[in-house]
């Protein structure tokens, strides 16, 4: 079971939350001017790295908030979390390893 | 056999709470002019702080979200506040919807509720974690629940949609037996 502290409210069950897969995916800004191998690729095919993951997370059972949580895939830590439209830490650091 | 007592009060007393208006606000809250419009009508302004209860004269304002709050009013009143608000608040990015029917408050006091509650529920409900004004929502034996404490007297009112009301009285009545149990 994770611990998640939401934004708003706190530390959280992780049974609170909904998990609402990677974060930081942009629609693209024409989506006719792309091929179906590059429409697919942006609907279907999310990255699954073992490490490091950035993933966006609502608190369905608390505040209803949507943000975003860095987890380890491995060792399931939560390893930072923020707010819809903030950068993640790694990039506010200039350090994006 | 358990003591029904501590001390000589009941260690349990689970209850149905006579019926509520509520509405449920949404808003920024950043915004003078919302905080002005909601305390011209409740009498007090919506808290800003997570998790918080405000409660004045004419009702209680209980903290959802960062832009959403529940204000518990008198239930003849429900329809009269509802309407007040939507004049004060007219113009304004908000929302105003009465919700008192949909939603039943249970009230559970006595030394033992801390113990019932963590039976179902994952937040810490100990009276100094869950000090008197402190609300949130949660889950309570995997049913979506308003947590509030009112005041500062261990009793904690748990909130459910009405269509969950039957099953978590059960359940919460199920709980407590042990600490009630005078066979």
């Amino acid at each position: 079971m994770l611990l998640i502290a939401c934004p708003w409210c706190g530390q959280r069950d992780e049974s609170e939350f909904t998990c609402g897969g990677e974060a930081h995916i942009q629609r693209p800004p024409d989506p006719d001017a792309l091929s179906d191998p590059e429409w697919a690729d942006y609907l279907f095919m999310r990255a699954n790295p073992k490490g490091r993951h950035r993933e966006r997370w609502c608190h369905t059972h608390g505040c209803g908030r949507w943000f975003n949580v860095e987890r380890h895939t491995v060792t399931h830590d939560v390893l930072s979390v923020y707010r819809m439209g903030e950068a993640p830490p790694d990039d506010r650091d200039g350090d994006p390893s | 056999m358990a003591d029904p007592t501590v001390r000589g009060v009941p260690a349990v007393t689970l209850a149905r709470c006579p019926p509520r208006g509520r509405i449920n606000l949404r808003g920024n809250c950043a915004d003078p002019a919302f905080r002005a419009g909601v305390a011209s009508t409740i009498g007090t302004e919506p808290p800003p702080a997570a998790n918080t209860s405000r409660s004045a004269g004419r009702g209680v304002i209980l903290w959802l979200g960062p832009d959403e709050w529940l204000a518990e009013v008198a239930p003849a009143a429900e329809t009269a506040f509802a309407a007040a608000l939507e004049d004060a608040l007219s113009g304004l990015h908000a929302s105003v919807v009465a919700v008192g029917d949909g939603l039943v408050t249970l009230s559970l006091s006595g030394p033992r509720s801390v113990d019932v509650l963590a039976k179902g529920m994952t937040l810490d409900v100990d009276p100094d974690r869950f000090p008197a004004g402190r609300c949130a929502r949660s889950l309570l034996a995997k049913a979506p629940v308003l947590l509030h404490r009112p005041g500062t007297e261990l009793l904690y009112e748990v909130t459910v949609a009405r269509s969950f009301s039957h099953y978590a009285l059960r359940w919460l009545h199920d709980a407590a037996l042990e600490y009630v149990q005078t066979l």
